[in-house]
Formats: C-alpha cells, structure tokens, sequence
C-alpha cells in the first residue's frame, strides 16, 4: 500500500509545477456577430495557481485602452497581465488590442 | 396630432404651430424658439412607423441599457446595412430576450449596442442605438451607415464555409482565429435549424426603410456581406434570406448596390 507513495508524491508535486506554470486562457472571439471564447494554452511569466484565465475585462476596454475602469476591473487586469505576457498595464494593452484584432474585435471607425 | 401616450414625447405634442397678430406700423416682438431638430426627427420616425401600425419599442421603453462609451455621433446617413442576429439566434426564442442577448454582446465589444434599429420575428421593431449615434456593425466603416438587424439566424447551412472569412485568412490573423474559424464553420455546416423570415418581419422593415428614406438621402442598401466583400471582407451575414430582403428593398425603393 505504501510501495507507491513516492511515486504518488512525484505526481503530485509535477502536478503543481505543471500548474504553477501552465495555464489555459480563454481568449474572446467575435464572429458574425457572436462572442465565443477559444482555450489557448500558455507558459504563465509568473507562478500562480489558477489553471484557468479569461480576460477580466470587456474587449471595449481594451480596444480603446479605457483609463477610466474602476479599480476592481484594473487590478483584475494587471494581475492578468502579470501572469499571463509579463508586462505592464499600458504594454499589455497594446499586446492584448493585437490580439483581440485578430480574433475579429474591431472600431467602428 | 400626434398622441403623448402612444409616441413617447415626452413633454407636448409634436405638432405645434405659431401665429403672429401685429396692428399696423407697431413692432412685433419675437421669440427666439431653439427646435433639436435631430431628436425632432428621431421621434418622428418613431411616430411614423407607429402610424403604419407597426410596434416600435424605444429604448426607454425596452429598458436598454446606459452604453459604456460612444463611438461619437453621426447623422448624414446615406446607407443601409441588413445584418441578422447569428447563428445562435432564432425564433423560437423571445424578441425581448433576443434584443438583450444582443446588447450583452455589443456591450462587451464595442461599449455600446452596435445597430440602430433591430426587428424580432413578431415585427416589434426595437430601437437599438440611438439614430443620433454612430453604430458598430460595420468593421471600421460605419459613419454614415444606419445597421439593421433582424433577431433571427438567416444563414442556410454551409454560408459561413462559402462566405465567410477564408481559413487561410483567418489562419493568417493567427491561430486563434483559425480555430474559432473551423469551429464556426463546422458549427454552420452542421447546423439543422435556421429562420425563415415572417411576414410581420418583412412588414416591418418594408415600413422602417420606407419611413428612413424620407428622412435620409439614403442612396445605398445592402446586407453586411455585400458591404463587406465590397471591402474585401468575406462574412456569412446576413444570410441568404437576409441578402433577399435586401435585394427586394433595393429594388422598392431605388436604392444602389454597395460599392
Ligand atoms: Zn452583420
């Protein structure tokens, strides 16, 4: 019963490295009018826990870098883009203005 | 004259008329009446499609909510855009929940819902974006372009293979792209349930293009796909019965084909 607690223990703490730096972020995609969102598997730029991540903006916000979100949201994000591209808020803002193009977000002009 | 309780003025009649008595060889004084002549004619298209007998629920009235930011005003407008709502719409859902399942979307992706008027498959025309307003239907054209939308699924299974953005192009955007692309695609071809357009439908945007080509220089008319491959685009909207309604609309009211 016992024979199999070090392999046990050695799945378990590869288990957490995996998760402390991999990690899958649901990106947003506007098709045809529609929101879906696509996993995109990503190295995290620094260790967390969470395995899971979605932009915790909405896509307007960052398409037009929006300076005036509340806190709460602009944590939310900065945290995010900790992890997820390792760089700063305004930075990130263009990195993720990129990528939302990509995935069909747009201006009206 | 118009009714308070059924047109939505929201202080008088907007009807209103002057009359100027002066005896001879005396000054007549006058007052300076400033008149919003854009929210004028909003109201009067409001009050013109409810006089054609079709229902019209304004923004206050369907509860829309506060947009997040603006994408800036517009009024000159000399084109049309149909769009319907997406695959994921249909009509054997409720317009009220349909008109906010759109607004959620717009909201998160542009601030603000993105047509000006939408129309459920009851003929209840919503009035979505303010027509004062710049819409977001469009990919960076939209000045000048009032956005229509029907809250239905318009496509036939295969349009978005055959319309849609290539998967080279998408791929080319990036991978992302390409899978949301494969995943759209095969969720079309696939697809067993589409909307076949209803006749208050049609009735109601027949009444709504008639009333804003009186009060527009509209010039041009067409669905998003034709707008867009104009542009270079490829795009499934508005799907084959919605690019019919279009063509019909064209040709009752003299309109161009976009170009
Ligand atoms: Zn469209």
């Amino acid at each position: 019963m016992f024979r199999n607690k070090p392999k046990l223990a050695i799945g378990a703490g590869l288990l957490l490295v995996f998760t402390l730096f991999v990690g899958i972020d649901m990106e947003p995609v506007l098709s045809d009018h529609e929101l879906t969102t696509v996993p995109v598997p990503f190295i995290k730029r620094q260790p967390a826990l969470a395995l899971v991540f979605s932009l915790p903006v909405e896509p307007f916000r960052v398409m037009h870098h929006d300076t005036d979100m509340p806190d709460v949201k602009r944590l939310a994000l900065q945290r995010y883009c900790a992890v997820r591209f390792g760089e700063s808020e305004v930075d990130c803002l263009a990195t993720l203005e990129g990528r939302l193009r990509e995935s069909g977000f747009y201006k009206a002009e | 004259m118009s009714d308070v309780r059924t047109d939505d003025l929201k202080t008088g009649s907007f009807d209103t008329w002057a009359t100027i008595e002066a005896k001879r060889a005396e000054a007549v004084k006058t007052v300076t009446v400033k008149v919003d002549h854009k929210a004028a004619t909003r109201q009067a298209i409001i009050v013109a499609i409810r006089k054609a007998g079709i229902p019209l629920m304004t923004r206050s009235e369907w509860k829309a909510k506060p947009s997040a930011r603006s994408d800036g005003p517009d009024w000159d407008y000399s084109a049309i855009v149909i769009h319907h709502a997406g695959n994921s719409y249909s009509c054997s859902a409720d317009g009220a929940e349909l008109i906010r399942k759109a607004e959620d979307t717009d909201i998160a992706s542009f601030g603000h819902i993105s047509y000006h008027y939408a129309i459920d498959c009851k003929g209840t025309i919503y009035e979505a974006l303010d027509i004062r307003e710049k819409g977001a239907h469009l990919k960076a054209a939209n000045t000048g372009k009032i956005g229509i939308v029907f809250l239905s699924d318009f496509s036939l299974p295969g349009e978005a293979v055959a319309h849609g953005p290539s998967l080279s192009d998408s791929f080319k955007r990036g991978a992302k792209a390409g899978v949301a692309e494969i995943l759209g695609q095969a969720k079309d071809t696939v697809s067993t349930s589409w909307d076949t357009p209803t006749t208050p439908q049609l009735n109601a945007v027949d009444v709504l293009v008639k009333t804003l080509v009186e009060y527009f220089k509209i010039a041009m008319l067409g669905g998003h796909r034709e707008f867009a491959s104009a542009n270079d685009q490829g795009r499934a909207c508005p799907g084959a019965h919605g690019l019919k309604i279009a063509r019909d609309l064209r040709d009752r009211y003299g309109l161009d084909v976009p170009k």
